[in-house]
């Protein structure tokens, strides 16, 4: 596992893909911070917060896209599925790779806070809390991504498709449907699961209650649970492949 | 040391491997012939974990590949069609990382060295693989499957596409490491087969036609005991004498084929072997025998002639010069799945 980390890691520094990642993320993590903050000298981060969520489904394809695509798509793929290592271990290096990278951006970013503590004072542990749902969610869509690399050999389909199932996730929430309100008598119930249902997989809502400062154990389960589910579906999926 | 029992893969509808059983001795060179879309690759990538068979066991060492892979992969090195080089890296680098990737616990510097050594690619070490050569790409290949010393090395093809000096060098390198391993090694060119193997296993449309050594082979799809000849003098009392040796068969005369000889085919009885009588009989007559050749199939023939009988259409109508190039649109099919 280590061997196939240090490779992956390394690889995103010798392609641009590292740097692409990062001085994107940065850039805009960067113009979110001066237009949410800076410009109307506030100190909360929850806007930015909800803002750099967005800016994660852009660039969290990148960062993923090439995981496992690539290596089938140039045979690499032969080399490590022959090698005396679980596939376990191989998902599990290419992951904490990939983690790795987004634990720089985020980390980068959080330079903002000694940056506000010069002109007034924020909550500096509510931020902190802000910053690990943050990269919680950031895990989930690194293991989204890296699901998606797996299931095809082109970069380019990962990545779009990321992008798209990413979108919804983070969009779900916005539509506030309010089923409820529509379907009423016998369907009541119908539109109250529907209602309950995507409030529940909406990701914005979930990093919502983080950016209030309060480490809730549900928001950080949930991203947690469905980061190992497409963690452990990407194993599977590696492991299915020898049989077509 | 490699046990294959009854190993069949299908592709969806398409029957890519076929029942095929055989084992592989320690220390043993094996040749595994076919035409392109044979099953050749197939049965590599299963024999190495990369692919499982819709039916059949694979052992490697007593370690059945499916039940125990991390133990029977220690034992293989894989140097599959395509050499699973990341371009990224430079040889140094790409060797390092499958050191750590089979965790190999010998001394790094030295096996590394050693390694770099056998296949000559010790000044390529701080190149970046993207640039080098095909010829050097594959000896990284090869390279590769040496790290950690495994006991089986499995070797797709591994000339293929080099220019003729990298041919024989990469096939001494394979020699050579046939003293201290046991190799399986996949070709479709048959006098590589010839050169390096010690058995040969011919499979074709999936299934395993023959298996043999390389002159076993030949013997045991030709009773034939032929031989040709050159002979200084009058084609008359060639004719003559020969006719009067015992255990000839027949003698047919190819005529002239340089300035005062002439050429003829003789057959003789089987399990006799006529070459001293003749050289004796010509000796006495006073005619000058220039050449006596033995007119053995070589792998070519036998590989026409058992691919030919088993249903395979492909060589119907190919000049034989022409095996290596063949490749029509269903066989090709067939290698890429």
């Amino acid at each position: 596992m280590q061997a196939i980390y240090k490779r992956e890691l390394r690889a995103y520094f010798r392609t641009p893909l590292g740097y692409i990642f990062l001085s994107a993320f940065i850039f805009f993590a960067s113009l979110m911070f001066v237009l949410n903050n800076l410009n109307i000298q506030q100190t909360n981060l929850s806007g930015f917060f909800s803002n750099v969520s967005l800016i994660f489904v852009f660039v969290i394809p990148v960062l993923t896209m090439r995981l496992f695509s690539e290596e089938r798509k140039s045979k690499t793929d032969q080399l490590l599925l022959t090698a005396p290592v679980k596939v376990t271990d191989i998902v599990l290096g290419k992951y904490l790779a990939a983690a790795t990278i987004l634990l720089i951006g985020v980390g980068a970013t959080m330079l903002f806070i000694p940056i506000m503590e010069l002109y007034g004072t924020p909550d500096v542990p509510e931020s902190l809390v802000g910053y690990f749902g943050l990269f919680l969610m950031g895990l989930f869509f690194v293991a989204l991504g890296m699901f998606m690399s797996s299931i095809t050999e082109s970069q380019v389909i990962a990545a779009v498709s990321t992008l798209v199932i990413i979108f919804f996730f983070w969009a779900i929430g916005g539509l506030n449907l309010q089923l409820s309100a529509l379907l009423t008598g016998n369907w009541a119930w119908l539109g109250k699961a529907v209602d309950w249902l995507l409030n529940f997989i909406s990701i914005n809502n979930r990093m919502y209650e983080f950016t209030l400062g309060t480490l809730n154990f549900v928001p950080a389960f949930y991203f947690v649970s469905l980061a190992a589910l497409f963690v452990f579906l990407t194993v599977q999926v590696i492991e299915r492949r020898r049989w077509k | 040391m490699v046990e294959i029992k009854n190993l069949t893969k299908k592709y969806g509808n398409k029957l890519a491997v076929d029942n095929i059983s055989f084992t592989i001795k320690k220390g043993e060179i094996l040749g595994f012939l076919g035409p392109n879309g044979a099953g050749k690759s197939t049965t590599m990538n299963i024999l190495t974990g990369y692919l499982s068979a819709t039916s059949g066991e694979v052992t490697i060492d007593g370690h059945d590949i499916l039940d125990d892979p991390v133990e029977a992969k220690k034992k293989i090195g894989y140097l599959p069609e395509h050499p699973p080089l990341y371009m990224d890296m430079t040889v140094r680098e790409y060797l390092d990382f499958v050191y750590d990737l089979k965790n190999v616990k010998e001394d790094r510097e030295e096996h590394i060295k050693k390694i770099c050594e056998t296949v000559k690619i010790v000044d390529m070490q701080n190149r970046l693989i993207a640039n080098l050569s095909k010829g050097y790409k594959q000896r990284v290949g090869i390279a590769q499957a040496m790290v950690g010393n495994p006991e089986v090395l499995i070797l797709d093809e591994p000339t293929v596409g080099l220019d003729p000096k990298q041919i024989i060098e990469i096939r001494s390198v394979i020699k050579k490491l046939g003293r201290s391993h046991t190799v399986i090694l996949s070709s479709h060119i048959l006098q590589e087969v010839n050169a390096i193997c010690e058995r040969v296993i011919i499979i074709n449309g999936g299934k395993l036609v023959a298996s043999d050594t390389p002159e076993n082979l030949g013997k045991s799809i030709s009773n034939e005991n032929k031989f040709q000849l050159r002979v200084a003098g009058e084609e008359r009392k060639i004719l003559d004498v020969l006719e009067n040796v015992g255990g000839i068969k027949y003698v047919k005369s190819l005529g002239r084929k340089e300035a005062g000889s002439i050429d003829f085919i003789v057959e003789a009885e089987p399990n006799v072997d006529v070459r001293p009588l003749i050289f004796n009989a010509l000796a006495g007559a006073q005619l000058p025998m220039l050449s006596l050749q033995t007119m053995d199939l070589s792998l070519e023939d036998i590989f026409l002639e058992v691919t030919r009988v088993q249903g395979g259409t492909y060589f119907e109508d190919v000049d034989e010069d022409d095996i290596e190039f063949v490749e029509t649109e269903s066989n090709k099919k067939g290698e890429e799945q």
